[in-house]
């Protein structure tokens, strides 16, 4: 499918984006000069944030692919468009670690882990070098996969006689994915986030970590499914309604599995209630922090819970596009509790927070555009679609059942 | 096999190929071999309660029934002299109970997990396993159960872990801050709900029971259970949405169980326990032990009453396949503890993790890692995970590694905590070994009467997998061979 | 009070679910289906709506989270309040657990019970087969004939033309 693009996006809309790119863009430059302080804690915050989606996605295909999903087969190209970001992504993430060390990591300064006893691991483990290797590692592998799950999968689309080998590939690439995703994501989650505060850590942090990523890159692949489905770029028989319910269900599982997740932790710091464990807490729940806390809880977990309990609501994409977008804003509102108490007494939510995070989400909306255009938006020859598509009639009664249950 | 095979999009129909080569198809696996009919599915299904029991069956039952008199006898003897004839002591003051306790609750969450979360994630392969999942659960939690009850010394005054009315105590309440407290309300609510679970699923089967029986009791009994079942579809759609909606809440519910079970530990100060990542752990874990249990129990079950057709080696792949991914994640739990013991610089927890792997109990830590970290990765290929034989080695080292496990963290963090002064050493007594064994004899007993009394496997749910048309038209696909080959 | 049915016995699904559509087509109305198994798609052809036993489910879970909630906070607050380890009296994070341990306990048996009134199953009760085999092999249409409007012979050589393979009347009390 080569020749014209499948997404049109208006010139309005992209000259809008392409401002909100360089406002992001001026205020971040200006911020450094300016008011570092102020800048390089919400970089870290906007730019993990499209780092972590790109992984999410690729998370995402991992998984469906060995539960050996059917009902996403059609959906396939979306994760891999959000993919797409991540080699910007690992730029924009190496810039804030890697430049904006001095303001947000202690472990930089010389001296910085003075305080700590001297037989703790952290001494080691937190050497700028070794965070500095780990990091490029932990980005190099991410993008290795991408490209690899990228290019297997456009493989599939030239050569419909090497369907079930490229889908039998793409198996291989995920079973393997799986394992080192779980060791970079809490690779990653402990050198740019939890080393900010080197006195605390919690072993739940990485889970946690990915609780949230996770959720994330549920809701912005839903999200571009139904804006997919209402442009037109993906038919009623590519994006059926039963899809849309799936990816509802997804949202409200792993929403909820987040907020488990949250709970056991803030429950078992909360009950030991030991000295060097429970500041990160005291410093989340004091003062005006306490209100994004229970904000944080409230936008990730309790409203779409609530919204997303009925059948109903789930298959209805203007409510469903609604708590994604929700649960979108929540996600950056977690990465930003996990971030500024560390930086910041007091919580900063201005123009600059705002102009920043808005380029970054317009760069994501430009790249994942571009990623859908590069290749048709159903995936061709892939050896489940065909078989789906050459059965839909024969197999089917008139009506089609609305029951999650027993069907496949 | 119809041969529209061009893939439409974006209303155009795309030259999918280019070359006229047509695209190759995946169909879904089926899980049932041989194509039976709806009748032969009620026959096959119902024949290990009809015939006479084989010989396989009724020494497996003698040995299992000679372990449940072992444990009438010790449990009667630790009654009557007290708590003092286990090998308890000051300083490890809890160790066979609780270790067989998380042991046997962990073994439950399998059957929950095929019940309820592959109910909701589609995967047809739970609906042959499903029901002897199910019933494992019970009979596990009914022996985790049991250690509780008789830890307590005195457990006819079992009933003042409830709250209730009126208050005999006064105005004096259990302590709800309290993680036992909890863990009374998730495993009596565990319990329940699984039975409930576990009898709603098998309400039309005991009907096609009722209406095959040809004695009066077993038409008196089936018919009783039955509830007056007569194939409704008004009632069917009603049974649907509420098994749904029970997977729903089970879902949580068993995530739920084994994290109360964790906080046991977490919540308290002792190196070794007080680790956040204990929750999500501790289920994964039970996830993997329950995996070995049931692969252990099927594996037998499905030679000795000839239901190789519904349990196939298909299924085997599959649940090999979870055991190996919860494997991973027990192992990466581990991992993160140890780390947290390196990285954070608390002295005790980082002398209780260099004991954990030098200390006297060094051996059971690396039997658990062999077990528990090794063993799910000599599942990588798929010649490992459809060898009935090895499968078999495999759960039984993923079962004895689990049990390790617990003891592990329980017994470990208990006999060098704080102060050396309060050093110790746990060593079983002949009552504690009798009573794990005991435990055993009691599941066992339960297990292998329930696959003589109640059907095994959920025929109706077997019967939909067949008479849905996706099934019919794999089967119809020319080359079956290619199915099986699904991943 | 007992009625009679006319009922045909099908032993494929799928011609099962095409009788009852074109039943409903012809104007008759489906009493029930009868069946080993819960047919799919025949929800639709059937016009069986959604059961609205979850509303059950939401509201008991609802009451118990609420009964949970303010017994723990009575008996650890107002009633005995009791100093233990230094935690406060009203420790709302403790008492989640217990609080999602009721309410899926309740509700979950409340919307079993609600099942079992809904479709009046309960034990004793003698099961009304329309036909033999439907809880083994047999898929059943029921049509209820009535005093008046119900041409049974056009309704029998409909379900004839349909697949079925057996159309008899039965009196049942159902």
């Amino acid at each position: 499918m080569s020749g014209a693009a499948t997404i049109q996006i208006s010139g309005r809309v992209r000259a809008l984006a392409l401002v909100l790119i360089v406002l992001g863009a001026a205020t971040a430059i200006v911020g450094v000069i300016l008011a570092p302080e102020r800048t390089w804690p919400n970089l870290l915050v906007d730019f993990s944030y499209l780092a972590t989606v790109g992984v999410s996605a690729l998370f995402f295909m991992a998984a469906q692919s060995l539960t050996g999903a059917r009902w996403s087969a059609s959906l396939r190209r979306v994760p891999e468009a959000f993919t797409a970001i991540l080699p910007v992504g690992a730029l924009l993430v190496i810039i804030a670690v890697f430049f904006g060390r001095s303001v947000l990591y202690p472990w930089s300064h010389p001296g910085g882990l003075a305080h700590e006893p001297a037989f703790a691991g952290k001494n080691q483990y937190l050497q700028p070098s070794w965070v500095f290797i780990r990091m490029i590692i932990v980005l190099a592998s991410w993008l290795i996969f991408a490209g690899l799950f990228r290019r297997a999968s456009l493989h599939q689309d030239q050569h419909p006689e090497l369907g079930l080998a490229q889908h039998k590939k793409l198996t291989l690439y995920s079973t393997l994915f799986l394992p080192l995703f779980a060791v970079t994501l809490t690779i990653a989650a402990f050198d740019w986030i939890l080393s900010m505060d080197p006195r605390w850590f919690s072993t739940m942090y990485a889970v946690y970590v990915f609780a949230g990523t996770f959720v994330q890159g549920i809701a912005a692949i839903t999200l571009a499914t139904i804006a997919l489905k209402k442009h037109g770029a993906l038919s009623a028989q590519h994006c059926a309604d039963h899809q849309i319910h799936d990816l509802g269900k997804m949202l409200f599982a792993f929403s909820t599995f987040w907020a488990y997740i949250w709970t056991c932790q803030y429950l078992l710091i909360w009950y030991g209630n030991i000295p060097d464990e429970v500041t990160h807490y005291v410093s989340r729940t004091n003062g005006p922090w306490l209100y994004l806390f229970a904000l944080n809880l409230i936008v990730n977990w309790l409203v779409p819970f609530t919204v997303l309990l009925s059948v109903r609501a789930k298959r209805t994409t203007n409510v469903l596009r609604a708590m994604c977008i929700l649960v979108l804003f929540g996600h950056w509102l977690d990465l930003y509790m996990l971030v500024a108490p560390t930086v910041w007494t007091t919580p900063k939510l201005g123009i600059p927070e705002i102009a920043i995070a808005a380029g970054c989400c317009a760069l994501l909306f430009l790249v994942v555009v571009r990623g859908l255009n590069q290749a048709s938006v159903v995936p061709l020859n892939d050896p489940i679609l065909a078989y789906e598509s050459a059965h839909v009639i024969v197999h089917h009664h008139p009506v089609q059942r609305n029951l999650g249950g027993v069907e496949q | 096999m119809s041969t529209s095979t061009t893939v439409r999009v974006n209303g155009k129909t795309a030259p999918a190929t280019g070359s006229g080569v047509m695209p190759q198809v995946l169909p879904p696996t089926f899980w049932v071999d041989g194509n039976p009919t709806f009748r032969q599915i009620t026959d096959d299904i119902a024949q290990p309660m009809e015939g006479r029991p084989g010989k396989g069956w009724w020494i497996c039952f003698g040995i299992a029934f000679l372990a449940l008199l072992n444990l009438g006898g010790m449990v009667t003897y630790l009654i009557a002299k007290g708590i003092g004839v286990w090998g308890l002591n000051n300083s490890v003051g809890w160790a066979f109970d609780i270790t067989n306790f998380v042991f046997w609750v962990g073994i439950g969450h399998a059957g929950t997990l095929i019940s309820a979360i592959l109910l909701l994630f589609r995967q047809q392969w739970r609906t042959s396993i499903n029901r002897s999942a199910e019933a494992m659960t019970i009979f596990a939690v009914m022996c985790a159960g049991l250690f509780p009850a008789i830890h307590m010394g005195r457990p006819w005054d079992a009933f003042f872990i409830f709250p209730y009315f009126p208050n005999q105590r006064g105005p004096l309440w259990v302590n709800f801050r309290s993680p036992l407290v909890w863990d009374v309300f998730a495993i009596s609510t565990y319990l329940t709900i699984s039975l409930v679970f576990w009898y709603l699923g098998m309400v039309p089967d005991l009907a096609t029971l009722r209406d095959r029986a040809t004695g009066k009791i077993k038409k008196f009994i089936f018919g009783t259970l039955s509830l007056g079942w007569n194939g409704s579809h008004r009632t069917w759609a009603r049974y649907e949405i509420v098994s749904l909606v029970l997977a729903g809440l089970a879902t949580p519910l068993v995530l739920s169980v084994h994290s109360i079970v964790s906080m046991d530990f977490a919540t308290s100060l002792l190196p070794g326990w007080h680790t956040t990542i204990f929750p999500p752990y501790f289920v994964a874990g039970a996830i993997y032990s329950g995996f070995g249990m049931v692969l252990t129990l099927l594996i037998i079950t499905r030679s000795t009453m000839n239901l190789q057709r519904y349990i196939t080696l298909r299924h085997l792949d599959k649940m090999a396949k979870v055991t190996m991914l919860t494997g991973m994640i027990v192992s990466y739990a581990y991992l993160t503890e140890f780390f947290g013991a390196w990285y954070g610089g608390n002295l005790y927890e980082r002398y209780h993790f260099i004991n954990r792997a030098t200390g006297p109990y060094a051996w059971c830590f690396y039997l658990m890692v062999l077990c528990n970290v090794i063993t799910p990765q000599l599942l990588w290929t798929r010649k490992a995970r459809t060898s009935v034989v090895f499968l078999f080695i495999v759960s039984i080292m993923v079962n004895i590694g689990m049990w390790f496990e617990r003891f592990v963290i329980i017994v470990v963090s208990l006999h060098r905590a704080f102060l050396p002064s309060g050093w110790g050493m746990f060593y079983p007594t002949i009552v504690d070994v009798g009573v794990l064994v005991g435990s055993f004899g009691l599941f066992f007993t339960c297990f292998l009467l329930f696959i003589r009394v109640l059907p095994m496997i959920a025929m109706w749910e077997i019967k939909g997998v067949m008479g849905h048309g996706a099934h019919k038209m794999a089967l119809s696909a020319d080359d079956p061979e290619k199915v099986t080959v699904n991943v | 009070m007992s009625s009679t049915f006319l009922v045909a016995t099908f032993s494929d699904p799928d011609a099962l679910v095409r009788a009852v559509v074109a039943v409903r087509e012809a104007g008759f109305k489906v009493y029930d289906v009868f069946a080993p198994y819960p047919l799919h798609g025949l929800d639709e052809a059937m016009g069986v709506k959604r059961s609205r036993l979850p509303w059950v489910t939401f509201c008991v879970g609802l009451c118990a989270l609420a009964l949970a909630l303010t017994f723990q906070f009575y008996t650890s607050v107002l009633d005995w309040p009791l100093n233990v380890g230094g935690k406060p009296d009203n420790s709302t994070l403790a008492f989640i657990p217990i609080c999602f341990e009721l309410t899926v306990l309740l509700s979950g048996l409340a919307t079993v019970a609600a099942l079992f009134l809904r479709a009046r199953l309960y034990p004793g009760k003698t099961a009304a087969l329309l036909a033999e085999g439907v809880t083994n092999d047999t898929f059943a249409l029921a049509l209820r004939r009535r005093e008046s409007g119900f041409d049974v012979h056009r309704a029998r050589v409909l379900l004839e033309q349909n697949g079925a393979e057996r159309v008899k009347e039965k009196e049942a009390e159902l």
